[in-house]
């Protein structure tokens, strides 16, 4: 039997997709489903058949069974109830509750036939079956239903139903309970824990509570002074007062921003083949921070990244700040040696819109169908038009720009309008074309240079004096040095005219970013996803699952019709894009989404944890606060949810361990830039202030490995991680080390690996030890006695006062390192023993982990 | 087929499906669940035939024409045209010879390869996608050249976990910085665990190279050990108060880990034991042309004894488009004996058997030339050679034709996705099973391709 490897694949995918579309925990799906059922089947025979069942039959037996076969083998259909009982060539395939006069299972057994062909399937598939057949053979599936994507009734995946306005819901009023919510969050959250019989714990402590307001908000560990004035008010209006504080703080840009960087596959560099540098990409992660700070409204947010450059703007500097917005799409990384840009570089932007503001993996659906999701390949090329017609201003190929004409054409100019940039070129065209003349007037100088004598210079008075008696070499030396000041003059004069016209060349700032293409129109589909295999074209547009009213309506000819896509995702009634981003501003202060695949909203993530809550805040997000991230923050902060302590309780843990219901807060591992943030706090030698451009505009173009100087990047460097240089094949240290994500990729939520390498780094590293030394020297100069050095020092790393205990073993600890070091009491011996125990407290996990 | 580690049998098997598999794993790295034990020994799919791996990386991409796939009508027709008219016929540059009892042919270029014809198994039917030098290597290290994916080595170390829990599993020595760099190394969405530790870079001979963090320059052992105490008591007094925390518990685990790591790497990348004769084997000596890749072999082979996982052992430019004799003569004078020795040295230990050597580039070279000296061939991507060694590969074997020039793969065709299924196979995983969830679907290092081929199963 022929079979396909690409198909066999394919359907494997479907298998997996089946098994977790009919995962019985997505309630609301499973009722959907349940209307088409007979009624005599239950519902569980029901599930049976969806989780053991169908999955195997799609997996299996659809390839060569199915309405979608290319010929269903043996006439036999196994895609729906009615082929499957009827059977084909050989009789029925399945007799309900008579097991031995179903094929079927014969064929499983390879009795008689043997399917499927390749291998038997295991002993406990075959078994499922055998027991699915004897109990009736449940089987929901109708009779020349579509293919599975397509057969999803509209509205099937939760996440593209319209968002719901749920009531408050009124949470029973046991005396322990009445009093616990502090606002409507807390109340759906209540109800939810008293329906499971879920006590929240207790709230968090003042010093815990600062400290994850601190890490949250900013990124920053607290300072001493709000230590002190936490310690003495943290009323809940002392919070608020802190949570606007930290909120109109330029620190909390900086925290925010690298959450939407990763969600972007923010980089510096093309990463992948050749990692050819984007000096200007900075600007784009500038205009983050700047929105995060101004509290942009996300819509616009969005609107701005998409089609910036077709947005409005009064002011210069608008247009450039709308500009720069666009670089969000062209910073993707890129295959600049055997790819295929033209192709790739749609799909990278399709992808980044998709995962990032949608919380859908499009770009499967370049090749086929998407497997999982109803986003057919006509979505997929409808978009690839959109961004077809765009074109992408990222720096270009690996051959770098050298001067502004080259630039022009690889960057978006800044702050400069036509005439400037006129000016620019046309200077740029005279200096390109006096460099050809000065080029050979200088190399014919110095070659006639070469032919006079050493010291003709000393003889030309005598030969030029007026009737000198020349002999025949005098005159050709004379006609020589005539020659050669001649050209040596010319050759002068063209240089000066040269750096004339380069003073006069204006000089202008470039970003990388997009503008629509000369001629925009739509797109073939290309089967497969292959360049070379053109098939129909799709008229430009957005995704049909998505069901909106009035869509935005794409003029073809005129614009690329980005702009129109900015509007369709930032549509009022848009099921997605506020649900993705409430979820994300959740995610980050919790640890978890309430929809924990924080990147996939479709049929493979995971349903909400309270869907409720989850429309509550999107409508609320959009309606009420004019998609303001601050608002949404500050009302998620107010919570009592937000603010419980990480306490364990045997009874909530027994009940739900992964603390969906979240009846405590969830300890988090500090990120990879707060924690480097917080060492360089705790040394004194962290630098607010915020670094002009990056390192990588520093170094220049070029690319790595072939000649580009990066000594910078092992220098010293005190900024906050979020100015740190992120080439994607030159990752800083310590970001690679604790989890940044690949920047070649969509990612939301970050991974909190636990290796030895990176306690190998907190042991060892350089600049831990250096920070250490940095926060010795600040304890030892700020604070007199022991005690208060121990103070001190649990203040800075930890935000609290050490216990009695934790004062005993520091002391016992600083005596032994002391007595060991040195015999004699010197300073430098009494620095050293307090840098062991200020690295000490860098290691520890509560340092490294928010409680 | 129903191994405890089979995600298909699990799928089956537990009543919530894929579902539950996706969402163990976002707990488990949601909660930082002890990933170090993420790197615990795992029950492979299969019996496997190897339990670890050396690659011998031959960056640039050799001839197959000089080296293991023999082409006689070359020298026969040297100078007249390849298959276009400006492009000439190169000969064969060196002598070739049967060797050994299976009288496979290899070239006079390596002779201490030559020695262990009968435990070769050439697959002279290679092909790959792309001819650019990145992109090929990138699809060499990771099944993939247009998107960011996890190398081989992560995959195999996701598969299969560290066998010796005090050493990184999976070690590349002097790596390229260019040619995708750090990707043919890492992880890229599976857990950062499984990533590779690079140890030196091309630029520099491997003995200069410094392991990362593994010293400390101010803390003696005993020093940096009370400081660890101090840590490790305070660390259990604050995971003490949730009975339910792994987070805690896998970050002391994890400094014991780097604790002892800090002892056992140096002592296994430290050559001073060796004795005089097993350097000359390797080759390693003072301006010896083979001392930096003769190192590194040899410290390959003590890094599989200690348990390492992977190591892959990377050398110069095979990219002789000009100078193709003395390029390759060059390349061959640094490699040569290193590789042999390497073989005799992991055949006399006993550690051949388990061990797979896998040897090549990204792509190989072809017949012709556009140069008028004929000393030059360019990039093949339809045709060249590979071999493998040891761990449960036939020996003395040759798989696979190229046509009677060398342009193109004709019989038995090895496509780089057919090796890589090829070498999980040995390592005892399928490379179908062997998935990882993703951004809404499962990957694969294969994708959507490759076949074990089995028939350079021993």
């Amino acid at each position: 039997m022929q079979h396909s490897r690409r198909k066999t694949m394919a359907r494997a995918l479907l298998g997996f997709c089946a098994a977790f579309l009919f995962f019985p925990a997505l309630g609301e799906m499973a009722k959907g489903d349940d209307k088409a059922v007979d009624g005599k089947a239950s519902k569980q025979k029901l599930r049976f058949f969806e989780t053991k069942i169908r999955p195997v039959l799609v997996k299996h037996c659809y390839e060569c069974h199915s309405a979608e076969a290319e010929e269903a083998k043996g006439g036999l259909l196994l895609d729906s109830k009615a082929g499957i009982r009827r059977g084909g060539d050989s009789g029925h395939a399945v007799v309900p509750g008579n097991v031995s006069e179903s094929l079927l299972i014969d064929a499983l057994n390879h009795d008689g036939f043997e399917m499927p062909p390749e291998e038997k399937l295991p002993a406990g598939v075959i078994n499922d079956f055998v027991r699915w057949v004897k109990t009736g053979a449940a089987d929901p599936r109708i009779a020349g239903a579509p293919p599975l994507a397509a057969a999803k009734p509209q509205g099937a995946l939760w996440s593209l139903t319209p968002i719901a306005n749920p009531p408050t819901p009124t949470t029973a009023s046991s005396a322990a309970s009445s009093d616990w919510p502090r606002s409507d969050i807390d109340r759906f959250i209540l109800t939810r824990q008293q329906a499971a019989g879920v006590l929240p714990t207790a709230d968090a402590k003042p010093s815990a509570l600062l400290r994850r307001l601190y890490f949250d908000l900013v990124g920053l560990p607290p300072t001493l002074d709000d230590i002190a004035a936490f310690q003495h008010d943290h009323s809940q209006q002392a919070v608020e007062r802190l949570v606007d504080k930290l909120l109109n703080s330029p620190q909390f840009g900086e925290r925010w921003a690298r959450h939407w960087l990763d969600v972007v596959r923010y980089a510096e560099s093309a990463g992948n083949s050749r990692d050819v540098l984007m000096p200007y990409a900075w600007r784009y992660r500038d205009y983050v921070i700047d929105a995060f700070n101004a509290d942009a409204p996300y819509n616009q947010f969005i609107q701005e990244q998409i089609a910036g450059d077709l947005l409005p703007a009064e002011t210069p500097a608008q247009r450039d700040r709308l500009n720069i917005a666009t670089g969000m799409l062209a910073i993707g990384s890129k295959s600049l040696n055997g790819g295929n840009l033209g192709l790739d570089i749609p799909d990278d932007q399709i992808d980044v819109i998709g995962k990032a503001m949608l919380g859908l993996t499009i770009s499967c659906a370049r090749c086929h169908d998407h497997k999982f999701d109803p986003i057919p390949t006509s979505d997929y090329y409808a978009l690839a038009g959109i961004f077809r017609s765009t074109e992408t201003l990222y720096g270009g190929s690996t051959k770098r720009p050298k001067n502004i004409d080259d630039q022009i054409k690889v960057y978006l100019p800044l702050d400069a309008d036509r005439a400037v940039i006129q000016q620019a070129t046309a200077t740029q065209k005279k200096i390109s074309k006096l460099q050809k003349q000065a080029t050979p007037a200088r190399k014919q100088a110095s070659k006639l240079a070469r032919k006079l004598p050493k010291d003709w210079k000393t003889r030309k008075p005598e030969l030029t004096k007026p009737n000198a008696e020349l002999s025949p070499q005098d005159n050709k030396l004379l006609k020589q040095i005539v020659a050669y000041e001649k050209a040596k003059s010319k050759g002068d004069q063209l240089k000066s005219r040269l750096r004339t016209l380069q003073d006069a060349l204006p000089k202008i700032e470039f970003a990388v970013g997009v503008r629509d293409a000369k001629k925009p129109r739509d797109w073939p589909i290309q089967i497969r996803g292959e360049r070379t295999n053109a098939g129909k074209k799709v008229a430009r547009g957005f995704l049909s699952c998505v069901p909106l009213a009035n869509p935005p309506k794409i003029n073809g000819a005129a614009q690329s019709g980005r702009l129109e896509l900015a509007q369709w995702l930032t549509h009022a009634e848009h099921p997605l894009t506020s649900r993705v981003i409430v979820n994300r501003v959740w995610q980050h202060l919790f640890g978890e989404g309430l929809v924990r695949t924080v990147d996939n909203f479709g049929v493979n993530g995971e349903p909400p944890t309270h869907p409720e809550l989850l429309d509550y805040l999107a409508r609320r997000f959009m309606n009420e606060n004019g998609w303001s991230i601050k608002s949404l923050i500050r009302e998620i902060v107010a919570t009592r949810t937000y603010q419980l302590s990480t306490n364990y309780d045997q009874a909530a843990y027994t009940a739900d361990a992964e603390n969906k219901l979240l009846w405590r807060m969830n300890r988090r591992r500090l990120e990879a830039e707060p924690l480097r943030d917080a060492l360089l706090a705790a040394s004194g030698n962290l630098d607010l202030s915020r670094l002009e451009g990056s390192l990588v505009m520093e170094i220049g173009e070029g690319e790595v490995g072939r000649g580009i100087k990066t000594a910078c990047l092992s220098e010293p460097f005190h900024h906050r991680g979020v100015y740190l240089p992120i080439i994607r094949g030159l990752v800083p240290e310590h970001l690679k080390m604790f989890d940044l994500p690949e920047p070649s990729n969509v990612q939301g939520k970050r991974d909190a690996t636990n290796v030895p390498a990176q306690s190998l780094y907190l042991m060892n590293s350089p600049f831990v030890s250096e920070q250490a030394q940095g926060l010795a020297s600040r304890i030892l100069r700020t604070a007199e006695n022991q005690e208060d050095r121990l103070n001190l020092l649990y203040q800075i790393c930890l935000a609290r006062k050490p216990t009695p205990s934790e004062v005993a073993q520091s002391k016992q600890f600083l005596q032994a390192a002391a007595a060991e070091t040195e015999a004699k009491k010197s300073e430098e011996s009494e620095r050293f023993v307090w840098s062991m125990l200020s690295q000490a407290m860098f290691s520890l996990a509560e340092f490294r982990f928010i409680d | 087929m129903n191994t405890p580690l089979s995600r298909r049998s699990l799928l089956k098997s537990a009543t919530c499906g894929m579902g539950y598999l996706a969402f163990a794993h976002l707990c488990q790295s949601a909660q930082g669940a002890a990933h170090a034990s993420a790197l615990a020994p795992k029950r492979p799919h299969h019996q496997p035939r190897a339990n670890r791996m050396i690659f011998l990386h031959m960056r640039g991409g050799p001839s197959h024409m000089e080296t293991f796939d023999h082409k006689p009508l070359l020298n026969a027709r040297a100078g007249q045209p390849g298959r276009t008219k400006n492009r000439k016929l190169v000969p064969q540059q060196w002598k070739w010879r049967r060797r050994g009892e299976s009288g496979l042919w290899v070239s006079d270029l390596l002779k201490h390869t030559a020695i262990h014809a009968d435990e070769l198994c050439v697959l002279s039917g290679m092909h790959t996608d792309i001819g650019n030098h990145t992109p090929a290597m990138l699809l060499l290290h990771t099944g993939s050249f247009a998107f960011t994916r996890p190398s081989m080595g992560a995959w195999i170390m996701y598969g299969l976990g560290a066998e010796n829990q005090n050493l990184p599993g999976f070690i590349s020595l002097c790596p390229p910085v260019i040619n995708g760099g750090s990707k043919n190394y890492g992880s890229a969405f599976l857990p950062a665990v499984y990533q590779g530790t690079a140890i030196g870079d091309i630029k520099i001979n491997i003995k200069d190279a410094q392991i990362g963090n593994i010293r400390n320059a101010r803390l003696s052992t005993v020093q940096q050990r009370r400081q660890l105490d101090l840590v490790q008591a305070l660390n259990r007094q604050y995971g003490q108060s949730d009975p339910a925390d792994t987070q805690v518990e896998g970050v002391i685990e994890s400094y014991e880990l780097a604790f002892r790591m800090q002892s056992e790497l140096p002592s296994v990348v430290d050559l001073s034991g060796e004795t005089q004769a097993t350097l000359d084997m390797y080759g390693i000596g003072d301006r010896k042309p083979s001392d930096s890749f003769g190192r590194q072999c040899l410290l390959a082979r003590r890094m599989i004894e200690a348990g390492v996982r992977h190591v892959e052992v990377c050398d110069e430019f095979w990219d002789q488009h000009g100078a193709l004799k003395k390029g390759h003569e060059a390349r061959a004078a640094a490699t040569d004996q290193p590789t042999g020795a390497l073989l005799t040295d992991l055949k006399r230990r006993g550690l051949l058997d388990d061990t797979l050597v896998v040897w090549g580039g990204e792509f190989g070279r072809t017949p012709d030339t556009a140069r008028k000296d004929l000393d030059g061939r360019d990039h093949n991507t339809e045709g060249y050679t590979m071999w493998l060694a040891g761990g449960g590969v036939k020996g003395g074997f040759k798989y696979g034709q190229t046509d009677e020039f060398g342009y193109e793969a004709v019989e038995d065709r090895t496509h780089l996705h057919d090796l890589h299924a090829t070498i999980l196979h040995l390592l005892g995983l399928d490379h179908k099973k062997l998935t990882y969830s993703y951004a809404g679907r499962d990957f694969r290092l294969t994708d959507v391709h490759g076949r074990v081929v089995e028939e350079v199963l021993a």
